[in-house]
């Protein structure tokens, strides 16, 4: 307590050199990995010329964003990107906890390892292979929901990759099937932090399980949950280009319920080849990710100082 | 231990290097290693990308000096070659060109050089050419379409020549289930799509587990069944119909489009295509091979068949829907050798470019490898090559020099290429020789494509309902520009029509 | 683990089994389909598509992918070599930085937080980042390139990490060791890194799983063969056979490349060594030791 008070009054400088030394690798790092490069950023705002070296080339004002604006076509692929990013940080949230949960309620360390490590395969395949996994079970022609379900029940077969309705289900279980194993952990991680006293306590009180979860691992995973929110809300913008490319093979037809900023900037710049246009969708991605970020942490600062990211 | 003081030395360095970049903005490429630019001897060093398909070959090297030999003999220029992936062209030569490494000769396949050039990532060759390209220049004026036409007064690249030239659009059909069906066709017989009609109604009676008419979303092949000249550009700024007409009109409403729409809906409909044909990633050459397919859309020239019964293992007839034919050459169908802006010899460059043009054992020797380890003549006279066992360890794109140069793989179709190219050079559209300029119409044409990238695939494999699909895609692209582009692509086409 | 365990721990236990099971199976069925297709043959498995059970067995893809075994064999430990190298050091710049910022009593650190944020955030392009690579700090061709670039830190472990030591850890202990005299690097050492086994094993997974994975920084930075790691080369190998099937005019040069089945069988060869030496990775995610202990 008293370290506490003392510490907020007046500068202890025998702790403070040594913590920023530790902070310096770090940063020396990200200066050269991160903030060094980002003056490329301004590559956005310049006509580019290779001639003169593409970071003194001409600016150009918003011209590189223009492309965006041009068709009317951006309105649904907003609202794709942001649905998707909100179910994806709801279902994202609540599942992993559900299962970390359960998962700490085995006992038996074998069981615990082998069901740790068999959770955790999707999350290592890259997303091309999940596209061709995916298409093994949605094929109009082979798949295998078609050959053993659907045509023996109806005589027809669906073609999945021409019918929108079924692509929202499908993208939110693709992405959660394979993220789940990496979220276990990682709220696993948070859980087993939680001191033992706590639940042996609870228990003394008489606390159910039920209740030992609510009132015990709950308020103890807030804050790390508090943190992925926020961090999930700084790229609300952006998507996983794998999932929303080539899981739905790009298939035209179902554009209008899974293209996002990031397939749509894509797919409009393929022929163009100007690193200029991409990287002006990029910044303005960045910058709204940024301005919602600072929004969000205000807004927790104000409701519990304590929660806040920063 | 040592790693740490490695980790400690890049730390530092980067420090060091902070002022530097603070300082000036990071024109991080100038001072870049100047000094290989002198080979050996002070001879030219020229730089040049070569295009993978993802692995490079074993013998790549053993390739690399014996191309050394010959230039270092006949132009006094070493050559080193920059391999990268033909799919990563792309990413790549921007980042190493921003990045200001040195690149004499940069190969762009199969996309426009309009955004290069607008870049000037490339540089013009016209100054180096009459000294050091002297025999290109002679093929260009002998009227090959050897130059770019991407702009109007100045060559920005050298296309390779294909061999033959041209454009034609028929169908490859397996010559057993052709017969079997009751058709007697010979190859090069003209047929239309009603003729397929028929023809794909008795294959599947004959073969119901396989697929007639094999259309893949991945490549839509509409435009082989009629004579639609995009004008340089793609067909979404609107075609020339026919070998007469000066009129540009919106491909996606011609009859010809449409009624090639009918035909494949029809097809899907009755079991002809495949249900996955829109998205499937399996290749042709699988559904070929294994039987799926029974045929499919090609460009009909005879060493496309040739290959094809080669890898299909099964003799093939191509069925054509039209004459060879030449169109206004766009550059985004061919592959064009450039002079990138950080090129350090471009005069060597244009001098390889030339030899490349007209040097037969530089050509082949890119082509098929070393005579004697990757290939044997089976008759030297006529140019007829068979593969060794060791062919598979250099393994290259045909994208070096005039491909006319090259031997023939197995069997000669010297006689057919020579016809196909007599043919194709008869039949010109008036749009020949024109490119369309598409830079006031850029944000434009890129809302009409993602719209054409949309639809086209479900339309043209029959996938999509005609009645509902068909209209909403023609006013999406009416809502998005297509008019407004194809009347600038007009007013640009009459300009250039009146100064002929 | 304390007596008896109630009847209620018992069904939880039983309904946890019973949902992890269920993940269980919806994991391994398309690993499975994975395995079984790469041991297909490939004109099977383009007619009829993926199966459970090779409709008929074949080796070509291994046989295709053996040829090159020479290269992948090198692959293999520059991999290893990388993937082990850039998690530790990783994890060592990760924790000493997520300790810097957990501290409640130094000024400036939410201005450093925000500037880690900033680079979760923005990015220059790889274009400038190429540049900085080549040219400032030149990586290009040497191991470093594939350990420095874009996956040694980033900032949404370090903000992982920084929480966890801020919330999960009691600020009591470290209270305690300031005003025993101790130092912040002996608190770090000490304290602080074995209570965050947990959180280290979390990032360090992701990390791993980083390097492993990673193809882009060979691509762009290493020319140099002996340098290729594994997933570079089956990227390459991907996009090769991809390429030659799809072209009609090269096909001919290399007939009989089974497509379908190799695209599985580098995927497999790609997830394997991850996949068993995980078991062995796995002790750190066990409770460390008990917080009340260190407390009393």
């Amino acid at each position: 307590m008293k370290a506490k008070t003392m510490g907020k009054r007046r500068i202890r400088w025998k702790k403070v050199i040594p913590i920023y030394i530790m902070l310096l690798p770090a940063m020396l790092y990200f200066l050269i990995n991160n903030y060094l490069p980002m003056y490329g950023i301004t590559i956005a705002f310049r006509k580019l010329d290779y001639s003169v070296g593409i970071l003194n080339s001409p600016f150009n004002g918003l011209e590189n964003f223009k492309f965006l604006f041009a068709s009317g076509n951006l309105g649904p692929v907003v609202r794709n990107t942001l649905l998707y990013n909100i179910a994806f940080m709801i279902i994202g949230t609540v599942l992993p906890i559900t299962v970390a949960i359960l998962f700490n309620e085995i006992r038996s360390v074998l069981a615990q390892r082998f069901y740790q490590t068999v959770i955790l395969v999707p999350y290592l395949m890259s997303m091309v292979i999940v596209s061709y996994l995916v298409f093994a079970f949605l094929s109009a022609d082979t798949g295998f929901i078609n050959k053993s379900i659907v045509e023996p029940l109806t005589g027809n077969s669906i073609s999945f990759y021409q019918e929108k309705i079924f692509w929202p289900f499908i993208l939110v279980f693709v992405n959660e099937w394979k993220s789940i194993g990496f979220g276990m952990v990682l709220y696993m991680s948070t859980i087993l932090g939680i001191s033992t006293e706590y639940y042996e306590a609870a228990k003394v009180d008489g606390a159910t399980k039920w209740q030992q979860i609510r009132y015990v691992t709950l308020p103890q995973l807030k804050p790390t949950i508090i943190t992925m929110t926020v961090l999930s809300i700084s790229k609300i913008c952006a998507s996983d280009f794998g999932l929303f490319y080539q899981v739905p093979k790009n298939s035209g037809t179902l554009y209008s319920v899974t293209q996002t900023i990031d397939t749509y900037v894509y797919n409009a710049l393929m022929n163009q080849n100007n690193i200029a246009m991409s990287s002006a969708a990029s910044v303005l991605q960045a910058i709204i990710g940024f301005v919602l970020v600072i929004v969000c942490n205000a807004v927790i600062r104000k409701v519990s100082k304590e929660n806040a990211i920063f | 231990m040592k790693k740490w003081k490695r980790l400690g030395a890049a730390l530092l360095t980067g420090a060091m290097a902070l002022s530097l970049l603070t300082g000036c903005g990071g024109n991080g490429g100038d001072k870049k290693n100047d000094a290989e630019t002198d080979g050996t001897d002070g001879m030219p060093h020229v730089v040049m990308t070569y295009i993978t398909a993802g692995v490079e070959s074993a013998d790549l090297g053993k390739v690399e000096a014996a191309v050394n030999e010959i230039t270092k003999e006949k132009i006094n220029v070493e050559v080193e070659f920059k391999p990268v992936s033909v799919f990563d062209i792309g990413s790549q030569c921007p980042m190493w060109i921003g990045g200001g490494e040195q690149i004499d000769l940069m190969c762009v396949a199969f996309t426009g050089l309009k955004p290069f050039i607008d870049t000037n990532m490339i540089q013009p060759m016209d100054e180096w050419l009459p000294e050091n390209g002297p025999d290109l220049v002679k093929m260009h004026e002998a009227g090959d379409p050897i130059y770019d036409t991407t702009t109007s007064d100045k060559v920005y690249g050298i296309m390779t020549m294909s061999s033959p030239m041209g454009n034609g659009g028929g169908y490859m059909i397996s010559t057993e289930a052709m017969k079997a069906a009751g058709f007697n066709y010979q190859n090069g017989d003209k047929i239309t799509l009603d003729d397929l009609d028929a023809m794909f109604a008795k294959l599947k009676a004959l073969y119901p587990e396989s697929y007639p008419a094999g259309v893949m979303g991945a490549t839509p092949r509409s435009g082989m069944t009629c004579i639609a000249d995009p004008l340089g550009a793609t067909a979404a700024s609107g075609v020339v119909m026919g070998y007469d007409s000066t009129e540009v009109v919106n491909y996606y409403k011609t009859e010809e489009y449409q009624n090639f729409l009918k035909h494949v809906r029809d097809w899907y409909e009755k079991g002809y295509v495949l249900k996955d044909a829109a998205t499937t990633d399996v290749s042709l050459n699988d559904y070929m091979t294994n039987g799926t397919f029974l045929g499919y859309f090609d460009e009909g020239t005879e060493q496309l068949r040739l290959t094809a019964c080669q890898s299909y293992g099964k003799d093939m007839t191509i069925l054509m829907f039209n004459d060879p034919h030449m169109f206004a050459i766009s550059a985004s169908q061919g592959a064009y050798w450039t002079i990138p802006a950080t090129a350090k010899e471009p005069e060597a460059a244009v001098k390889l470019l030339n030899l490349l043009n007209t040097d037969k054992d530089l050509v082949n020797l890119l082509s098929w490898g070393l005579e004697g380890v990757h290939y044997e003549f089976v008759d030297k006279e006529a140019g007829v090559i068979n593969r060794t066992e060791k062919f598979t360890d250099y393994i290259a794109l045909g994208l070096y020099g005039d491909q006319r140069l090259n031997y023939y793989m197995g069997e000669s179709s010297a006689e057919e290429d020579a016809a196909w190219n007599e043919a194709a050079l008869e039949n010109k559209t008036k749009g020949y020789g024109f490119c369309y300029d598409t830079t006031d119409m850029t944000n434009q044409i890129i809302a009409v494509e993602a719209v054409v990238s949309e639809y086209s695939a479900a339309l043209e494999t029959g996938s999509a309902d005609l009645d509902t699909v068909y209209p909403e895609f023609i006013q999406k692209l009416e809502a998005n520009g297509i008019d407004d582009i194809i009347a600038d692509k007009q007013a640009q086409f009459d300009e250039w029509l009146k100064n002929q | 683990m304390n007596g008896v365990r109630s009847k209620q721990e018992k069904v939880f236990a039983a309904v946890a089994h019973v949902v992890l099971s269920i993940l269980t199976i919806l994991a391994i069925a398309p690993f499975w389909l994975m395995i079984s297709g790469s041991l297909t043959d490939n004109e099977t498995l383009t007619k009829f598509g993926y199966q459970f059970w090779p409709k008929v067995f074949s080796l070509e893809a291994y046989q295709y992918i053996g040829r090159e075994w020479a290269q992948i064999g090198n692959a293999y430990l520059i991999t290893i070599f990388v993937t082990v190298v850039g998690t530790v050091l990783s994890l060592i710049l990760v924790s000493l930085t997520g300790y810097a910022l957990s501290q409640r009593d130094v000024p400036g650190l939410n201005a450093v937080f925000v500037l880690i944020l900033i680079t979760m955030l923005f990015n220059g392009g790889v274009v400038s980042s190429y540049i900085i690579y080549t040219n400032v700090v030149n990586v290009k061709n040497t191991i470093w390139a594939l350990i420095m670039p874009n996956l040694l830190l980033n900032g949404f472990n370090v903000v992982l990490v920084r929480n966890y030591m801020r919330n999960s850890i009691p600020k009591e202990l470290q209270e305690a060791a300031e005003i025993d005299g101790a130092g912040p690097f002996y608190i770090y050492l000490k304290i602080i890194l074995p209570l965050s086994k947990p959180i280290l094993a979390t990032v360090g997974l992701l990390t791993a799983v980083g390097y492993w994975n990673d193809w882009t920084n060979g691509l762009y930075y290493v020319t140099d063969s002996k340098l290729y790691t594994v997933q570079l080369l089956l990227n390459q190998m991907n996009s090769n056979v991809q390429y030659m099937a799809s072209h009609s005019d090269i096909q001919m040069a290399t007939q009989n490349i089974p497509s379908v089945s190799v695209r599985m069988a580098i995927a497999v060869i790609g997830i394997l060594p991850i996949l068993v030496a995980y078991p062995f990775f796995q002790k750190y995610f066990e409770k460390g030791i008990t917080m009340g202990a260190v407390k009393g």
